[in-house]
């Protein structure tokens, strides 16, 4: 047995270990409520697409240029968005946790639940950063041109949900057609 | 020219290959064939785990950083060979009393350099972008570029390793002259590295759930090979090449760029090369140390200023035997922080134990090696210990308690700046840990000197100049695993039988285990140093 293969043993224990307390040496997920909001962040949309509905409604659709973002040496884009707890489960938690620390704490905990109810629904290739509220979206050089829609939704329940489309301004465009 | 390059190159390679027994060279080649295709297929395998399963995209970034990193791990083996082949190999004093020019010598070594590393490139780097073509569907031009890529590749490392190697010489020769150098330059390496690692380790979230840790990691490997690849020069030339990306401009690029490297770098090392050389003919050598006669009343205290002395002057050596000591801090922390930031059970803090337990004792024992070979090391110096008018057994205590207290105090460093890095980690758990590993550790020591009382390798350290396949040095590593495992089995048991009382077994266990080996080594040291001959 050799100093390599102690290290590669090391590595792979340490890894295992990990694996090991987070499956059978944590405390279980009890949360007993739900997201109330999925936003996308105002930072992952330029502004809003209007379209008239057959009732006579206008619906607004959040947009997102992509012309200087991703490029042939820049083949991602990262969309941010926020999670919201309802306003009187915050209060509860609140009244709960006096202590400002405590409360952050709990409020953390179940956030971090929470965050892995969300799924992305999109053509495009993506990966979820539950801790960032980030979605990597993955492009390919033939995608340059295309337009995308991307919906981040809950999983528990589809109404809470929010979506936005990306697209490639072309040159001499105001805006998406 | 050519024709004496071609003999120089035949003559090295006969030297380090079996090309002169060619009897089973086809059934040889045949079986080289089959292992690419297997190493392929695995490869592929690998690559369709890591895009279908593992998150991990594997595009154009991917495959820049795979080019990237089996460069770097090519550039440092070529470096370390060429900087033994180029300067400081015996066979330099044959070769240069050939009728050939010092050019020629030189040119042939990289040549031979080069040859080693095309044989090279086809067990990882090329089947792993065969694998990638079949799993992303590549159409022609990808392949046309794995085949350009498969024979410039070598010699761009090549090239870049003979660059560097003529640097890292001249360090090295500095390091030598000037000992206490390594050391500085070590401890200054020792602190960036904790700085950077507990850099990263504050972007950790408070609470960690595994799957939304493994997606951040991704996410940020995603990040990082992109930012890696667009400032990896002439390797993101080869991306581009292999996905077809301007061809027109990337080919040329990519061509000609180690051709003009190559001139550079014969131009700096030709003016260089003979005199760095001819370094290691023996008129070229100086005595770097006097020779001083110093009387000492006391024995034990003459061997044990000498092992201090030693261990300073190949500073190197040591560091070889300690270095996974070195590293013990960084594994704590990495693995605590990630612990810490779990929301554990009672169970979940027992597994903490037990594991800080397990890996802290793994590091440490396997770190014992200087002790496995500390007689050994004596090498063609002990018949002169054997013939001394004295207790010359007394130089195995000296050793030993060296090994001691120089194994206790980077055990002991490594638990304060754990203990300074993560203060959230129960002190009391943290130094009795601490008192268990240095018993455990003590005791193996004694184990693996033993081994090397009863089986010394003088002769092997004679011949060949080193004790890395040293016997005694992979048995005293399997024992420190053995005792690691059944250390952090009778924690996990004991802890849910006795609860905080484990402890007392452990510890009492831990010193029954040392005074049994203390026993052992004494009783092998009185019956067997005498035996040891060469």
């Amino acid at each position: 047995m050799s100093k390599k293969i102690v290290v590669f043993v090391i590595i792979i224990f340490s890894f295992l270990s990990v694996l090991i307390i987070a499956l059978i040496g944590t405390l279980p997920d009890n949360v007993s409520v739900n997201l109330e909001e999925i936003i996308i962040s105002p930072e992952s949309y330029d502004g809003y697409k209007y379209e008239n509905n057959e009732d006579g409604t206008v619906t607004s659709i959040k947009i997102k240029d992509l012309k200087d973002i991703v490029t042939d040496s820049n083949l991602s884009f990262d969309l941010y968005y926020e999670l919201t707890l309802p306003a009187a489960f915050e209060a509860g938690l609140r009244e709960k946790y006096l202590d400002e620390e405590e409360y952050l704490k709990e409020r953390s905990r179940i956030l971090s639940i929470l965050r892995e109810d969300i799924d992305v629904v999109s053509d495009l290739n993506f990966r979820v950063d539950y801790n960032s509220n980030r979605i990597t979206l993955i492009f390919d050089l033939s995608d340059l041109k295309k337009t995308f829609d991307v919906k981040i939704v809950s999983k528990k329940n589809q109404g809470i949900s929010d979506h936005v489309l990306l697209y490639f301004k072309k040159d001499g465009e105001s805006g998406i057609e | 020219m050519l024709s004496r390059l071609k003999i120089l190159t035949i003559l090295q390679l006969s030297n380090l290959t079996e090309i002169k027994r060619n009897k089973r060279l086809f059934a040889k080649i045949a079986l080289r064939i089959l292992r690419i295709v297997l190493v392929t297929i695995v490869m592929a395998l690998v690559v369709y785990l890591f895009n279908n399963f593992l998150y991990i995209t594997v595009n154009i970034y991917f495959v820049i950083v795979m080019i990237l990193l089996s460069q770097a791990f090519s550039i440092g083996g070529i470096t370390s060979q060429l900087m033994n082949s180029l300067y400081e190999s015996k066979e330099n004093q044959i070769l240069m009393s050939f009728p050939v020019t010092d050019n020629d010598i030189f040119i042939s070594k990289l040549i031979v350099s080069y040859l080693r590393e095309l044989l090279r490139s086809l067990n990882f780097i090329i089947p792993l972008l065969i694998g990638v073509g079949i799993i992303k569907d590549m159409g022609f031009s990808y392949y046309l570029g794995v085949i350009v890529l498969m024979f410039v590749l070598p010699f761009l490392a090549t090239t870049i390793s003979s660059l560097i190697s003529i640097q890292l010489t001249f360090f090295k020769n500095l390091f030598k002259r000037y000992s206490f150098l390594p050391v500085i330059l070590g401890s200054v390496v020792f602190v960036a590295l904790y700085l950077l690692v507990s850099y990263g380790l504050s972007f950790l979230p408070d609470q960690i759930r595994i799957v939304q840790l493994y997606h951040s990691f991704t996410n940020n490997l995603y990040d990082t090979m992109m930012a890696i690849s667009n400032y990896a020069t002439i390797y993101k030339v080869a991306g581009y090449i292999l996905y077809g990306q301007n061809l027109g401009l990337w080919y040329p690029v990519f061509l000609i760029t180690p051709v003009v490297l190559f001139v550079i770098v014969y131009l700096l090392i030709k003016p260089l090369y003979f005199k760095l050389a001819s370094l290691t003919f023996e008129e070229a050598r100086s005595k770097k140390r006097k020779a001083q006669n110093e009387k000492s009343n006391n024995l034990f205290i003459a061997f044990f200023k000498k092992e201090l002395i030693v261990s300073f002057r190949s500073f190197g050596d040591t560091l070889s035997h300690y270095s996974l000591l070195l590293m013990m801090p960084f594994v704590m922390l990495i693995i605590n922080s990630i612990y810490m930031r779990m929301n554990r059970s009672l169970n979940g803090n027992t597994y903490v134990l037990v594991f800080n337990i397990i890996i802290t004792l793994l590091i440490a024992t396997s770190s014992n090696t200087a002790s496995a070979t500390a007689i050994s090391g004596e090498g063609q110096e002990f018949v002169l210990l054997k013939t001394a008018p004295s207790d010359t057994k007394t130089i195995a205590w000296a050793k030993i308690l060296f090994n001691i207290l120089i194994s206790t105090l980077l055990i002991f460093i490594s638990f304060v700046v754990f203990r300074l890095a993560l203060p959230k980690f129960p002190a009391l758990d943290l130094w009795l840990i601490f008192i268990l590993v240095i018993m455990i550790n003590i005791s193996h020591i004694f184990w693996s000197f033993e081994l090397d009382i009863l089986n010394p390798q003088l002769n092997q350290a004679m011949t060949l100049g080193t004790l890395r396949n040293s016997p005694n040095i992979s048995k005293s590593i399997g024992i420190g695993f053995t005792l690691s495992f059944i250390a952090g089995i009778l924690a996990l048991g004991g802890t849910f039988i006795l609860g905080p009382y484990v402890w007392i077994l452990l510890f009492g266990l831990a010193i029954l285990l040392l005074i049994v080996r203390f026993v052992y080594f004494r009783s092998y040291l009185s019956a067997y140093f005498i035996d040891i001959e060469m």
